[in-house]
C-alpha cells in the first residue's frame, strides 16, 4: 500500500515535467526513439530516487537526472569518432560584426533552419539554449540542472546564441 | 561601461539576470551607443525567431503509457514478497496486528464522529471556490495592485481587523501581484493574488485559532485546485487553475505554510510502547521547530502521551531539508496527526 501511495505521489508530481524531460532529451540525443528510452530510463531512476527528493524544484530536479542519463547514454553510444571534442580556445569566435541585414535574417528564419542549426551546436551549448528559451528557465534552475556555476551558465549562454546566429547567417546567407 | 563588456554581458541583460548596478550600466551605455544596440537587437531577433519557431518536442503519448506501465510492474513486484510472509507470521504478532486494528477503528469513529469536522471543511472550499471564480469573472481580481508586498500589506490596514501576512514569493515563481477585500465565512477576509505565468492564485486568509494544520489539497473542482492550510494563528486557503503539483509547490514556498512528505515517513517502529518515526523530511523551504505548535497542544501531548519532543524527539532543531527523528504519541492526538499527515 505505501508503495502503490508513493506512486501516485510521483505520478502526481513528477509526470506533469514528462514534457519538459523528454524535450530535453530528445534535443541532447536528437533522435526519437533514442530520446524516448532516455526518458524512460530517467524517470524510473527518479522513481527509485524520489525519496531522496528534498523538496524545491520538481522540474529542475528531473531535468538533472535527464540530463545525467542523456549524457552516460551518449558516452556509451556515440561513435568515438563523433564525440565532439570543443576547444574553446579555437571555436571562441568574436561576435558577428553586426551586419545590419542580420535582423532580417534572424526574423526570417524558418522552424527548419532553426532546429537544423541548433542541432549542429555542441552538446553544452545546445543544452543551455533548450533549457533557457525552450523550458523558459532561469540562470540558477540552469546552473543547477547543469551542476555548473551562474557564471558560466551566462558566459556558454552567450556563446551559443553567437555562434547560433553566426551558422543562421551563414545558411540564411546563402541562400538569399 | 565598455563596448567589449557590454557585448559580452549583452545576452544575460536580455535575460533579465544581470544585478540592478551593471543593469543601469548596460542602459546607460546602451543608450549612447548604436554598436551595441544594433548587438542587442539582434539578439532579440535571435531570441524571438527560438520562440516563435515553437521548437520544444512534446512527449509521445506511448512514452507516458510505457513509464506509468513500468512503474506499475516495479511496484506490484515488491507485493507480493510482504504478502507471502504475512502468512508466516507468529500467532503474538498476529494479535498486536488485531490490536493495532481495534485502535484504528476507534480513532476512525472518532474522527467520523466529528473530531475534525470535514463538512466545515467542505462549506468553506465551496464559498472559496465560489469566491475564486468571481474574483475572474468579474473583472474585480485586485483593489491593490501591486508586486511589492510592502504595499500590499499596508493596504489592508483599517480594512480589516487584522493584518495579513503578504509574502513575495517571486523568487520561486509565484510573484504577488495584488491583493482585494473579500467575504468568506461571515467575516471580511484578505484576498492575496499570486501569478504563476498566466495563472492566477488567490489566497484567502483570516485569523484562526485553531493551530497549526499541514498544507493540503482539498478538492479540485471543475478544472480548479483547491489548498488549505494554517499557521501563526491564520487559516490559508490557496485556489487557482495551475495543476494540483504548481500549487503545492506554491504553499511549499510559502513561509506561512509547511508540508510534510508523507511517504517520508516511511520508517515507522514501535519502542517502549511509543511509535518511532525516522527519517522524516521536510518539503520546501519550511521550517519547522516544536515552538511553532500551540504550546499547550505540545504540552498536553508530552505530559499525556509522551509524544513530541520526547526522548529522542529532535524535532526542534529548526533545519532546513534535514532529516530528524522524532517522538509521535500512538494515542493519535490530533497534534501529532497533524506532524505525521496521519489525518490529513
Amino acid at each position: 500500500m505505501p508503495e502503490t501511495a508513493r506512486r501516485e505521489r510521483f505520478e502526481q508530481t513528477v509526470l506533469p515535467h514528462l514534457d519538459a524531460a523528454y524535450n530535453l532529451a530528445r534535443w541532447l540525443t536528437r533522435n526519437d526513439q533514442d530520446a524516448q528510452d532516455v526518458t524512460q530510463e530517467a524517470c524510473l531512476r527518479a522513481f527509485r530516487f524520489f525519496d531522496g527528493y528534498q523538496g524545491g524544484n520538481m522540474r529542475a530536479w528531473l531535468l538533472t537526472i535527464v540530463r545525467n542519463t542523456c549524457y552516460t547514454w551518449l558516452h556509451q553510444n556515440r561513435a568515438p569518432g563523433s564525440a565532439e571534442v570543443f576547444d574553446e580556445e579555437i571555436h571562441s569566435a568574436e561576435s558577428p560584426a553586426g551586419a545590419d541585414p542580420e535582423i532580417q535574417i534572424l526574423a526570417s528564419a524558418d522552424k527548419e533552419t532553426l532546429r537544423r542549426a541548433l542541432e549542429q551546436l555542441p552538446d553544452i551549448f545546445r543544452e543551455v539554449l533548450v533549457l533557457r528559451e525552450l523550458e523558459g528557465m532561469s540562470y540558477k534552475e540552469i546552473a543547477d540542472v547543469a551542476s555548473v556555476s551562474l557564471g558560466t551558465v551566462m558566459s556558454r549562454l552567450a556563446r551559443a546564441r553567437t555562434r547560433l546566429r553566426q551558422s543562421l547567417v551563414a545558411a540564411l546567407g546563402k541562400e538569399s | 561601461m565598455s563596448c567589449e563588456l557590454t557585448q559580452r554581458f549583452v545576452s544575460g541583460y536580455l535575460d533579465g539576470e544581470l544585478d540592478l548596478v551593471r543593469t543601469i550600466e548596460m542602459e546607460t551605455h546602451l543608450k549612447n551607443c548604436t554598436v551595441c544596440s544594433r548587438e542587442l537587437e539582434n539578439q532579440q531577433a535571435l531570441r524571438d525567431a527560438l520562440r516563435r519557431g515553437s521548437l520544444a518536442y512534446a512527449a509521445p503519448a506511448a512514452l507516458r503509457e510505457r513509464i506509468q506501465s513500468s512503474l506499475n510492474a516495479s511496484t506490484t513486484r515488491d507485493v507480493p514478497k510482504r504478502t507471502r510472509s504475512w502468512t508466516t507470521l507468529p500467532i503474538w504478532q498476529w494479535a498486536a496486528a488485531f490490536a493495532v486494528l481495534a485502535v484504528c477503528s476507534v480513532t476512525a469513529w472518532q474522527f467520523a464522529a466529528g473530531v475534525h469536522a470535514p463538512s466545515n471543511d467542505q462549506r468553506i472550499a465551496a464559498e472559496v471556490f465560489a469566491s475564486h471564480v468571481r474574483s475572474l469573472e468579474a473583472n474585480h481580481l485586485m483593489d491593490v495592485a501591486s508586486t511589492d508586498q510592502h504595499t500590499v500589506k499596508p493596504w489592508f490596514d483599517g480594512k480589516l481587523d487584522f493584518s495579513p501576512p503578504v509574502e513575495d514569493l517571486a523568487s520561486d515563481g509565484y510573484p504577488l501581484v495584488g491583493g482585494r477585500l473579500d467575504y468568506l465565512q461571515g467575516r471580511e477576509v484578505a484576498a492575496l493574488v499570486y501569478q504563476r505565468r498566466k495563472h492566477f492564485i488567490n489566497v484567502f486568509v483570516w485569523p484562526d485559532g485553531s493551530g497549526l494544520s499541514l498544507a493540503r489539497a482539498v478538492e479540485s473542482r471543475q478544472g480548479y485546485n483547491l489548498m488549505r492550510w494554517s499557521r501563526g494563528g491564520f487559516q490559508f486557503w490557496a485556489a487557482s487553475d495551475v495543476s494540483a503539483a504548481d500549487l503545492a509547490e506554491f504553499a511549499g514556498s510559502s513561509k506561512c505554510a509547511f508540508l510534510l512528505n508523507q511517504n517520508s515517513v516511511n520508517k515507522r517502529r514501535k519502542e517502549k510502547g511509543r511509535f518511532l518515526y525516522s527519517s522524516l523530511r521536510f518539503y520546501a523551504s519550511s521550517v519547522l521547530r516544536v515552538s511553532e505548535f500551540n504550546t499547550e497542544d505540545t504540552e498536553k501531548c508530552h505530559r499525556e502521551h509522551r509524544g513530541l519532543g520526547g526522548e529522542g524527539g529532535r524535532i526542534d532543531d529548526g533545519k532546513r531539508n534535514t532529516d530528524s527523528s522524532v517522538v509521535l504519541c500512538d494515542s493519535l492526538c490530533p497534534l501529532c496527526c497533524a506532524f505525521s499527515g496521519i489525518a490529513d
